[in-house]
């Protein structure tokens, strides 16, 4: 017998105590590990929209519905198109300010054939683009073809693989990395790839396009404003001065998004605090009546020859192994919860989410497991410190 | 060895808050000797329990001192009074003593692993066991037991690690005659080896196998002549 | 020897609930997508039959599990359900297909939700079956 076993041994007799301490146990973790990656899911999220939209305003045509088309397009996943005269992109270059200028197609396809849904189609323009070149650059490194396409992380089609919009076979070259916005589900193409969609529609008769020379349109301009020029004073320079278009800061456009994102990450912080209140109480109160409970086991180790410190050890070993059985179930119960239906839980919010890394996830495991067994051990201490403070023969007498 | 205990009293406060304290036991001088069979009796109440504690090191005295071999084992740090009370002190306590999680086995064996970590006490532990007549108790868990076998398996843990000075609080209590002389027998053979034994007891059988009889009324201590 | 058993019946309370939610669900919060309009079935239907009847035989061997004590036996049906399970889990877009859009329900409810039920199955059911082999040892000493 060895008796570094003995906290083992009083685990394994004693089942249901030991399930039950490590249910509790497993609240901590649970809460404290799905809670930072919800919050770090939402916040990359956000992140990762801002960065992939790369550009500081935003233009569409000044109806009230490409303003909502693009909102949806971006946020809720609902293919769209609006068009707007392809001359606002000269002017607006014009304007003070203006660092970078791009001008940007959207297309919907209607069923792609290999699925019932539309696919957002974004067709740039390799010449002055900034905002999607760069992914591009990243993941595929060659300049885009005809019938080229670069897929979204979430585009269900792997690299060298077709897919069929109007008729036309693209090509997917590339797939994006993951952003957990609703871009996941685009596809980009190049501006003569986009034309050449539009005419297609045309021949086959879709009637949406058929207005419009695809030369002479665009759906939005991008702009990169320039360092010293604030974001906002070129947004009223150009709503004021340039009619039939609507500017908006990329910002505030999601801001509505940031805003609630900032209100479930404080409710989900709350609750954890909540959780980790009413544990820790619960801990202290079970650690302490338990301890009294056993008060004669440890008086009778005593009574065998151990120190006060080796009982201590006994004691917290006990509550440190159960906080780590409970820290580990709950980690690996949030991790499995989280990681494989990040897809669901991003439909369900609504709101862009994108799960952490896995050295991140790695790291946030690590300091829930640090910290579950720390208030695990913690608990348990002020009932073992106070125990052996008093004489065993006292305990003893008491026991009788 | 000699184990004394100069002047030492107890005192506990008390419930009501009249009187400040009672004295479980009062002032009084002990000294316990190898190789001899000291016997303490009385009613329950009477303070002897206190007094065993304090010997053993398990209590510490309000007054007085007490010493092994001139040295006051209350002046010694927690981690070392553990230490010589592991090795030169077995203690049966009252009452029902069994670590629930571990086998009677482990039980015995369980102050020879506080210190040391290899199996070589396993022998004597299953002879002890022999002894006391639980062996094929070995595997068996505390709550199989019945209490007379609690009891013999807390005599066989006080003398896994061969102590200088044994104490024994009500050792017989729960046994029946048989196993009572059995055990009695067994402690008059460890002082014939030189050891101290002390007994604690309400009970008369242990006359038989003691050298010196003390009497406990109330925390004071007197001899009983003529055995 | 007194303990063993009780190792096996948690394992076996836990284990046929989770294989009826799992076969139950096939039908109800774990299906695949809808037909499309025209009526005709998206690939992940195909997937979603499957799943239920694997999901069948999972429930089928557990709730035999309940009546059987013979810890060989057990062993025996616990490796059956274990396997079972991890076919389950690479029936969606493993072995048949599912659609094309990572959010559509196939892909985003069924495909992960199966494949975590399954894998909770399969591993309560190899520590089913280590229990019942070592129980089986015990018997035999």
């Amino acid at each position: 017998m060895d008796i570094n076993k003995l906290p083992i041994k009083n685990l394994q007799h004693k089942t249901g105590r030991s399930t039950a301490l490590m249910l509790v146990v497993l609240l901590l973790s649970v809460s404290m590990l799905s809670g930072s990656l919800i919050v770090g899911s939402l916040q990359s999220g956000l992140n990762s929209l801002e960065t992939r939209l790369g550009a500081d305003i935003i233009v569409v045509p000044d109806e009230a519905k490409s303003k909502k088309d693009l909102e949806s397009i971006l946020l809720d996943g609902v293919p769209g198109y609006f068009y707007m005269d392809k001359e606002y992109l000269d002017e607006i270059a014009e304007r003070e300010g203006v660092k970078k200028i791009s001008a940007q197609y959207y297309l919907a396809s209607t069923k792609a054939g290999c699925c019932t849904m539309p696919v957002q189609i974004i067709g740039f323009d390799p010449e002055t683009d900034f905002t999607v070149t760069p992914w591009i650059t990243k993941s595929y490194g060659k300049e885009l073809r005809l019938y080229d396409v670069v897929a979204g992380y979430n585009i269900n089609k792997a690299v060298g693989g077709q897919v069929t919009f109007f008729g036309k076979d693209c090509t997917i070259v590339a797939k994006l990395d993951r952003t957990g916005t609703e871009l996941d589900n685009a596809v980009y193409a190049n501006f003569d790839t986009t034309k050449a969609l539009i005419e297609a529609s045309k021949e086959n008769s879709f009637s949406f396009f058929s207005n419009h020379n695809p030369d002479e349109i665009i759906s939005s301009i991008l702009i990169d404003v320039e360092d010293g020029y604030s974001i906002d004073e070129v947004v009223g320079d150009i709503n004021i001065h340039i009619k039939g278009v609507e500017a908006t800061a990329t910002k505030s456009m999601l801001s509505g998004v940031s805003d609630s994102l900032s209100g479930v990450a404080r409710i989900i912080k709350l609750l954890v605090g909540a959780v980790w209140l009413l544990v820790l109480i619960i801990l202290l109160v079970v650690f302490s009546s338990m301890i009294n409970e056993r008060k004669k086991e440890f008086a009778v180790l005593r009574v065998a020859g151990m120190s006060r410190a080796m009982l201590a050890k006994v004691i917290l070993m006990e509550s440190a192994l159960v906080s780590l059985i409970g820290g580990i179930t709950g980690c690996a119960f949030s991790l499995i919860m989280i990681y494989p239906f990040s897809t669901m839980i991003e439909n369900e919010l609504g709101m862009p989410f994108l799960t952490p890394s896995v050295s991140r996830a790695a790291v946030l495991t690590a300091v829930t497991l640090f910290l579950t067994v720390l208030a695990g051990a913690s608990a348990s201490s002020y009932a073992a410190v106070k125990l052996s403070k008093v004489d065993t023969g006292l305990i003893l007498k008491e026991g009788n | 060895m000699i184990l004394k205990a100069e002047n030492i009293s107890k005192k506990f406060p008390r419930k009501l808050k009249e009187a400040n304290f009672f004295y479980a036991v009062n002032p009084l001088d002990f000294t316990l000797e190898q190789g001899k069979v000291t016997e303490i009796i009385g009613r329950s109440g009477g303070g002897k329990t206190t007094l065993l504690n304090m010997l053993s090191g398990l209590l510490s005295p309000s007054d007085g001192r007490v010493t092994l071999d001139g040295k006051d084992i209350y002046s010694f740090t927690d981690k070392e009074l553990s230490l010589l009370r592991n090795e030169h002190f077995g203690v049966v306590p009252q009452g029902h003593t069994g670590i629930e999680n571990l086998t009677v086995l482990e039980n015995v064996l369980l102050p020879y692993v506080l210190y040391h970590k290899d199996n070589k006490a396993e022998e004597r532990a299953l002879e002890l066991l022999e002894r006391v007549d639980i062996l094929t108790l070995a595997e068996a868990y505390p709550s199989e037991l019945s209490g007379g076998e609690v009891r013999r398996l807390a005599i066989a843990r006080a003398l896994i690690m061969n102590p200088e000075f044994v104490f024994a609080d009500e050792p017989t209590g729960d046994l029946d005659d048989e196993n009572t002389e059995s055990v009695l027998q067994l402690f008059r053979e460890l002082a014939n080896g030189g050891t101290a034994v002390l007994l604690v007891t309400h009970e008369a059988e242990a006359k038989k196998i003691a050298d010196i009889t003390y009497k406990m009324n109330n925390g004071n201590i007197e001899p009983v002549s003529g055995c | 020897m007194k303990k063993r058993p009780f190792s096996n019946i948690a394992l076996d309370a836990l284990t046929l609930p989770i294989a009826l939610v799992l076969f139950i669900g096939s039908f109800t919060f774990l299906k695949t997508c809808p037909a499309m309009e025209d009526g005709s079935w998206m690939a992940c239907h195909w997937a979603g039959q499957a799943i239920s009847g694997v999901s069948a035989v999972i429930a089928a061997l557990s709730i035999a599990n309940i009546f059987v004590t013979d810890k060989g036996f057990k062993a025996g049906i616990s490796l059956g359900i274990a396997l079972n399970a991890i076919l389950n889990a690479f029936v969606p877009g493993k072995l048949i297909n599912t659609c094309m859009m990572p959010d559509m329900q196939c892909n985003a409810v069924t495909k992960p939700a199966v494949a975590v039920i399954s894998g909770v199955l399969a591993v309560l059911a190899i520590i089913n079956v280590l229990v019942s082999l070592k129980g089986k040892k015990k018997e035999s000493k």
